[in-house]
């Protein structure tokens, strides 16, 4: 992540000169999101145009912008500091902060794919909250609540009981029992006099609520930027291709647990990816599920089989990391057990 | 096509029906066809999938079994049956049709004399094992549900004469687990004849949208190009059979210019099609499926959910003529 790279001055000075309002718990929450492009900053409008809403973008300084960002008849103002594989996007805004962040989130999404959002699996959050406890002074975790994705019932918020500790199996059970997976998690990170109050998202979408925003950026926002760049890595060049006159196919292969890939759950999967891609379903039953889908935003296209133990994606000679990573999110939504083999 | 005019409703739904039937039992099928033929390939015998061969002693007519598997020690012929019929008379016919094939046939310039076996799911053979003292039963051998990992074929009835094939099964349970490469066989997709157009149009609409970038709506791709595309990324099985053919594009073109969802031009093959169709159709398969019936029956396609009909539906006399 580049807060502290080289020729990112500018963007951590202007973190930097919020520490103080931060630490003060008078600023309004901060949003942030790791995005991946596939546009230069130049193209930024014309693609949002194409995509049916519009950004305003002024060049601040360096790799440094401002944006203007429009959906429809709402706007959110953000920071931008666009390196050539990493755009990071930062929202303060003073004036209702809840819903400048929405309106980033949702204008991603019709940006997608040109501008695609990092994405963290269940274990990748959980993951990043325990590496904490290996830190040389380990700080005390709070957590207030974290939310469960269900499909296609929608986020279900749990609340933390007050003064408990932080316990990784207890999130864990709930995922299992709810067969569903980590949206967010919401915590306190303290250490010392430092502290800081925030919320890490399934989609990317991260926040700090209050607290210190130098802390926020090397314990949250900096690792994270490593697992989303790998998590992008892993879906790129994924189309099938030509090897020495054979064809080659890259698919996708993820474990599951036999005992949640049940007949219905695998129904549900294929009305799933139905309604999110152009799809059909050319198998459905004892169990197995094989469905072929069209991504409807760039054509992208892939087999999807589902067997009880394991669920294969088979990209076709066109398979966008943007494209594998909405179905990868849509797989582990319906069936949460879903790992990815790496 | 009907040129009766509108079908009335109970023939539309069976109509409609039939073609659901016919695009998942095609699916099934090329599972697993692909699966013997990978899985036979690999203990070095050769599968010829839907060759054409003439019987010797019957004038040299020609027919197109389903499977024609070649070892060192010979030929076995496996006549596929998804299902057959409940009475005697309809079910002995197609058993006597089966016998036929045991006979001299001439095929590939050569005369072959093969193993005839009916190759029919578990739940048909346990129906035909039933009744095996009324019925003058084959060879039989059962598949599992062929899109499992593992399809599993049982000698159901009989033994095969191959000592090669015989060797693959297990002496006690009778059965063959083949181990097939999951992924390897979705590369195939039409190796039978008459793929079902709704099938066929779906996978086709799908290498139409690989040409499209994000946010664009209309592809412009033409059919060589397409037809190359196909079958590059499908490969044939042999030289001579190619998984698209010009025959098959023509006919998935007619329902998609039907449908509205592109424009053809005849004289330069070009299509341009308007990808934002069909995005909101739900299952697919069954969309078209709905859709190709009522286009065979003479019923106007309509509009599809939340969209505007994109380009004019042409008189079927403008089309390919």
């Amino acid at each position: 992540m580049g807060f502290s790279s080289p020729g990112s001055r500018s963007f951590a000075d202007y973190v930097m000169s919020m520490e103080p309002e931060y630490v003060a718990g008078s600023a309004p929450p901060l949003h942030l999101f790791i995005t991946f492009p596939e546009i230069d900053v130049s193209r930024i409008s014309d693609v949002a145009a194409s995509a049916g809403v519009s950004v305003g973008v002024k060049q601040a300084s360096g790799n440094l912008y401002d944006l203007a960002v429009r959906l429809r008849k709402r706007a959110a103002y953000a920071k931008l500091v666009a390196y050539d594989e990493i755009w990071t996007i930062v929202v303060r805004s003073a004036e209702s902060p809840v819903t400048a962040g929405e309106i980033v989130e949702k204008w991603l999404a019709n940006v997608h794919p040109k501008l695609i959002s990092s994405f963290f699996d269940s274990k990748q959050l959980l993951d990043l909250v325990d590496s904490f406890g290996k830190l040389s002074n380990p700080p005390e975790i709070n957590v207030s609540e974290f939310v469960l994705r269900e499909y296609p019932k929608g986020p279900t918020h749990k609340t933390w009981e007050k003064g408990k500790p932080y316990d990784r199996s207890v999130i864990e059970r709930h995922i299992l029992e709810n067969s569903a997976p980590l949206d967010s998690i919401k915590f306190k990170v303290s250490a010392g006099r430092d502290s800081f109050d925030c919320r890490i998202s399934r989609n990317g979408h991260l926040v700090l609520y209050v607290g210190s925003i130098s802390q926020f950026m090397s314990l949250i926002v900096s690792p994270l930027t490593d697992v989303a760049k790998a998590n992008q890595d892993f879906f790129r060049h994924r189309q099938r291709e030509f090897v020495e006159g054979k064809v080659v196919l890259n698919e996708i292969r993820l474990t599951t647990d036999e005992k949640e890939v049940t007949t219905e759950r695998l129904e549900r999967l294929g009305g799933a990816l139905c309604d999110a891609f152009v799809g059909a379903i050319l198998h459905s039953g004892n169990p197995m599920l094989y469905v072929n889908a069209i991504d409807k935003l760039d054509g992208s296209v892939f087999d999807v089989c589902a067997y009880p133990d394991e669920i294969v994606v088979m990209p076709y000679s066109k398979a966008s990391p943007s494209s594998l990573i909405r179905l990868y999110m849509l797989i582990t939504e319906v069936v949460p057990s879903a790992r990815r083999r790496d | 096509m009907s040129l009766s005019g509108p079908a009335s409703t109970s023939t539309l739904n069976q109509r409609i029906e039939e073609e659901k039937r016919n695009v998942r039992l095609y699916a099934d099928a090329i599972a697993l066809y692909a699966s013997i033929r990978l899985t036979f390939q690999h203990h070095g015998f050769a599968v010829h999938v839907e060759p054409t061969v003439k019987l010797v002693a019957d004038q040299m007519q020609v027919k197109v079994p389903d499977l024609l598997v070649a070892t060192k020690n010979g030929w076995t012929l496996l006549e596929h049956k998804g299902s057959l019929p409940m009475e005697k008379d309809l079910i002995s016919g197609e058993l006597k049709e089966l016998a036929k094939y045991d006979q001299s046939l001439n095929f590939d310039k050569s005369i072959v004399q093969p193993d005839v076996v009916l190759l029919c799911p578990s739940r048909l053979a346990t129906d035909l094992m039933s009744r095996k003292k009324e019925l003058q039963l084959p060879t039989v051998v059962s598949y599992s549900p062929p899109t499992e990992k593992n399809c599993i074929l049982t000698q159901a009835n009989g033994t095969l004469k191959d000592g090669y094939l015989r060797d693959l099964f297990d002496t006690k349970s009778n059965e063959f687990k083949m181990s097939t490469d999951t992924v390897e066989r979705y590369k195939y997709k039409f190796i039978r004849r008459e793929p079902p157009v709704p099938y066929t149009t779906h996978f086709i609409w799908g290498f139409i949208n690989l040409s499209k970038d994000a946010f664009q709506k209309k592809v412009t791709v033409s059919c060589n190009q397409l037809i190359q595309r196909i079958n590059d990324f499908c490969p044939p099985w042999c030289a001579e059979a190619r998984q698209l053919s010009e025959g098959r594009l023509n006919k998935v073109i007619r329902f998609l210019h039907h449908l509205g969802w592109i424009k053809f031009d005849r004289h330069t093959r070009e299509i341009v099609a308007d990808t934002s169709r069909g995005t909101k159709a739900g299952r697919m398969e069954e969309y078209l499926c709905e859709r190709f019936a009522r286009f065979s029956e003479g019923v106007p396609p309509g509009k599809e959910p939340g969209e505007e009909e994109a380009f004019r539906t042409p008189p079927l006399e403008e089309f390919f003529s």
